[in-house]
């Protein structure tokens, strides 16, 4: 090739280039650079701000300084017994859980039981149940003395209730029951992806099965064990709704609970404490998730449990096929069937412990609860008005925070990945004594009103958004973005006409997670509202506390009803989308 | 149409210089291969020349048109560069039917609607595929699609196309096929083309020029001839085609015909040369397999070098040889199969003067690749 002639030409046009790099940078802001940087602030802000308040706020403005709510710290009144409840409640919930879930997974995995695809749907059926509406189903079912289990009980000639819900062994029962699903899809999907051969050839090199258990499926198998573990460990560390409905009546306190029953909502407000509680939890949360992390990181060397590996073993039963069905069926009738025929039982009938024939039945309640004299109704306005804007906004956020991770120098990426799974750390009642102390103080007042709540709801899910729809980022090549920029579409252009399109599905799904988180949240609420903005979930715990059981259960079924309904609509239009991409 | 200009190229990726100080002119008009083994930096350099990527160093102009310059941070975004783009993947939108693939470009350069529809049927016809304007992408073969994603790259009459190994993703047979159909459509469009291959064949038979590319450097460019028979580097030998090199001293450099001697070999080898070689420069010979004759041990002693058949490989009209010299070295030998060859037969070979090339290089510069 012609080597280069004197370049004239191209000094002249280096000179009329404006030199520094502001100009360099400004030259190349386009509508995309704006909403990004617009984006990514917003996040930041949103995560960061509340998070200064919790740390440093809540001791400078607050009464008392950091020694001296120290000093009261130590000294309250049944916080060691809370603390001492939530150990008890996290370390009993995690074997129980494992106990329901690890013979599931080897009965769909390995077994020849017949209705496996229906036991395997049922097996996550509590995870979509919310755990508000589990723990209302049963203490519908075995409160003491009004529960229908001991009601019948009585009717048997028992004279004591046989079963007490209201109880420490009963609060780690329904957990156990409802925090189950985490640890089968876990260990399920590695059970699933494991090499049979590798069982095989410990078979065939004369292991016993007791032995290729112990020392090829178990070691294969501990990254996801560990990591399903302290999943329920987070989980039930930070549940609120199960120990609230069962455990606060009786005095069974978590820190969860304790944190609203006996410093937010006591007289007067102890709202120090709160924020020492609030921190240590997201402590103990922060470090379980990095553990989890580094066993998921170190997951990855085992390398035999590939995408691929060849289906696995099937082991034959014989006679014994119908033990493991039952054994299925009856996991189903206590976590799906009987909670559920409770709640309806409790909507429909007209005096509480009537035998459920059509003249007891009515459906006075389903008009009654919704009475717009009452708050039910402007509950569930206020929940379907939060859930859809919250999740839509939370989408949008979401769609360019990922986009960003995905396509932005790295630094960037780095902190907008770490800073939007900040949250993550943050159950409910953290997220909400954060908001308490960001959003009552200038220059950003939304205490009493929606604003907070959906401040708070959008914080909360952030990252659920932000995984779902940048997994469906990393999926897509970049080619397809590359391609439209070659066509002479700008980065906005791109972005509408090629990405939006592809990434429907996975939009949709993260709007849909959202949106039911969001529709049934209670563990943020309960401190964020005031009368006026109740949510549906605040509702029903109110209600609960009335003892008007009837109205509680026609919420939930209405909550169930929205979800399912989200659910289908999301799914058709999604379906709808992968058809137009795939026509 | 303009050429397209690298001046002083570089780019680094952490500690690693992916490319190191390019510079090569893309001719006007011309099907340019950028020819190299996978990683050398022949991707990079087009997704910096398609504006996908900033460079380091140097800078890009299309014609007189500067459209990136490291120095002053400037670029034109790859949107505005006025280029078509042909990539690996097909890259087509999954979504989008085959004439709205096609047409997306032309909506992006502002072609209205009434032309639009033309110019997408004109794209499809040019590579055949007019009846398929409504169909899907994923309805489509493999071939196809990189056909549409050809005709997706020229309906807006982009002033430069480029090329990312659009043909390795399909078999053996449809490679060959697409290359002839390439070779015509940018006949009758005549654009400039740079065309990213680590296909040697591929690029021998597609380009007007072919530049050779080797971690981060352009070793040579010039015509698929020169490359082939007047290599600059013995890796371009190497690259390009078979050949058997031989550590060699110029002793005589009268033209036409320069002479020198090898390792193992008692007498000078008749060969070809640059101009530019030094008498008693240090350097190699490569003897492509075609160039070797190989015969029995017979009466006539006018044989380069005595060996003994290795292997024999029958591979239809061709052979292949494999030869142990007596010098202990093995070396290739390619002819029209004549005759059966046993291994261990005794064999005398001949080399042909005319495609043999003497590189002078020394061992320093070969052995840093």
């Amino acid at each position: 090739m012609s080597s280069l002639d004197t370049a004239s030409p191209v000094t002249a046009r280096r000179m009329a280039v404006l030199p520094g790099r502001l100009a360099r940078r400004l030259q190349r802001l386009d509508a995309a650079s704006i909403v990004i940087a617009v984006s990514a602030i917003t996040l930041v802000f949103l995560v960061l701000y509340p998070l200064f308040w919790l740390f440093y706020g809540s001791f400078a403005y607050g009464e008392l300084s950091l020694s001296e709510a120290l000093a009261q710290f130590w000294n309250l009144p049944g916080l060691d017994r809370a603390l001492l409840n939530t150990l008890w409640l996290v370390f009993g919930t995690l074997p129980l859980s494992f106990i329901f879930a690890l013979p599931l997974v080897w009965i769909t995995a390995r077994t020849d039981t017949p209705l496996k695809g229906v036991i395997e749907i049922a097996a996550i059926m509590p995870f979509i149940t919310p755990p508000l509406i589990g723990a209302v189903a049963w203490a519908l079912l075995a409160a003491p003395r009004t529960g229908l289990i001991n009601v019948l009980a009585a009717q048997f000639g028992f004279t004591a209730p046989i079963f007490n819900i209201y109880s420490m062994p009963g609060l780690i029962l329904v957990m156990a029951l409802y925090f189950s699903p985490y640890v089968f899809l876990t260990v399920q999907a590695v059970m699933q992806r494991m090499d049979a051969s590798l069982e095989e050839a410990s078979l065939v090199a004369g292991a016993s099965l007791a032995q290729t258990v112990r020392h090829v499926v178990m070691p294969l198998s501990l990254p996801a064990i560990l990591s399903a573990g302290i999943l329920v460990v987070t989980r039930s560390l930070e549940e609120f709704a199960i120990p609230g409905i069962l455990g606060a009546p009786t005095g069974i306190y978590t820190i969860t609970t304790y944190i609203y029953y006996q410093a937010i909502s006591y007289v007067p407000p102890r709202y120090e404490v709160a924020a020492l509680l609030a921190c240590g939890l997201m402590a103990l949360t922060g470090i379980f998730l990095a553990i989890q992390a580094r066993i998921l990181g170190g997951g990855r060397q085992f390398t035999s449990v590939s995408g691929k590996g060849h289906s696995p073993r099937v082991i034959r039963l014989g006679r014994w096929k119908y033990a493991t069905l039952a054994y299925a069926l009856i996991y189903i009738g206590v976590t799906v069937a009987l909670p559920y025929l409770v709640l309806i039982y409790a909507a429909l009938i007209s005096k509480w412990g009537a035998v459920p024939v059509p003249t007891n039945l009515t459906l006075a309640k389903l008009v009654t609860t919704f009475d717009p004299a009452l708050s039910a109704r402007s509950g569930l306005i206020n929940s379907l008005i939060l859930a859809v804007s919250g999740a839509t906004l939370a989408t949008l956020l979401t769609l360019v925070v990922s986009y960003t991770i995905n396509k932005g120098s790295p630094l960037v990426r780095v902190m907008l990945d770490f800073v939007s799974s900040i949250p993550l750390t943050m159950p409910g009642p953290v997220i909400a004594v954060a908001m308490l102390w960001a959003y009552l103080h200038e220059p950003f007042v939304l205490y009493g009103t929606l604003w907070i709540l959906l401040v708070a709801y959008v914080t909360h899910y952030l990252p659920y958004g932000v995984r779902t729809i940048s997994g469906s980022f990393r999926q897509l090549s970049t080619d397809f973005e590359r391609a439209a920029a070659a066509c002479g579409a700008s980065r906005v252009a791109g972005f509408r006409d090629i990405l939006l399109p592809l990434l429907r599905p996975g939009i949709l799904a993260g709007w849909m997670l959202m949106f039911i988180s969001m529709v049934r949240e209670l563990s943020s609420s309960i401190f964020l509202f005031v009368p006026g903005t109740e949510t549906t979930a605040v509702i029903m715990l109110e209600l609960w506390q009335e003892a008007r059981f009837s109205e509680v259960a026609v919420l939930s079924l209405t909550l169930i009803v929205i979800s399912v309904c989200v659910v289908m609509l999301v799914r058709r239009l999604a379906g709808a989308a992968y058809l137009s991409a795939h026509r | 149409m303009p050429g397209v200009r690298l001046d002083r190229l570089c780019k680094r990726f952490g500690d690693v210089a992916a490319i190191d100080d390019i510079s090569i002119e893309f001719l006007d008009g011309e099907l340019t291969s950028v020819l190299g083994p996978s990683g050398c930096g022949k991707t990079t350099t087009l997704n910096i020349i398609a504006g996908f990527i900033d460079p380091d160093g140097g800078s890009i102009s299309f014609g007189e048109q500067i459209v990136a310059d490291a120095a002053s941070g400037f670029a034109v975004p790859p949107n505005k560069r006025n280029l078509g783009m042909v990539f690996q993947s097909y890259a087509l939108w999954p979504h989008l039917s085959i004439a709205e693939n096609v047409a997306y470009g032309l909506k992006m350069h502002n072609v209205p609607r009434t032309e639009r529809d033309a110019a997408v049927m004109r794209s499809l016809r040019r590579v055949k595929l007019e009846h398929c304007r409504d169909r899907f992408p994923h309805e489509l073969s493999g071939g196809q699609q990189q056909r549409v994603a050809l005709a997706r790259a020229i309906a807006y009459s982009p002033r430069i196309l480029l090329f990312d190994e659009p043909l390795s993703n399909l078999d053996a047979q449809l490679r060959e096929e697409m290359r002839l159909e390439l070779k015509e459509v940018h006949r009758d469009i005549g654009v400039t083309a740079i065309y990213v291959t680590h296909d040697q064949a591929e690029a021998m038979s597609l380009s007007h020029r072919i530049a050779v590319m080797w971690s981060g450097r352009i070793l040579q460019s010039g015509s698929p001839r020169e490359l082939y028979e007047e290599p600059a580097d013995v890796r371009v030998a190497e690259f390009l085609g078979r050949t058997n090199v031989f550590e060699a001293r110029l002793v005589d450099r009268r033209a036409p015909r320069a002479r020198v001697l090898i390792e193992g070999v008692g007498q000078p080898l008749e060969c070809r040369t640059t101009l530019d070689a030094r008498l008693n420069a240090a350097g190699v010979l490569s003897v492509r397999p075609e160039a070797v004759t190989v015969k029995p041990v017979g009466p006539t002693p006018t044989a380069d070098a005595l060996g003994r058949v290795s292997s024999a490989m029958y591979l239809g009209k061709l052979s292949q040889l494999q030869i142990r010299l007596e010098s202990g070295k093995t070396i290739e030998a390619l002819e029209l199969t004549r005759r059966t060859w046993n291994v261990g037969d005794p064999v005398a070979v001949t080399f042909d003067p005319e495609q043999c090339f003497f590189i002078a290089q020394s061992a320093e510069i070969r052995q840093a690749s």
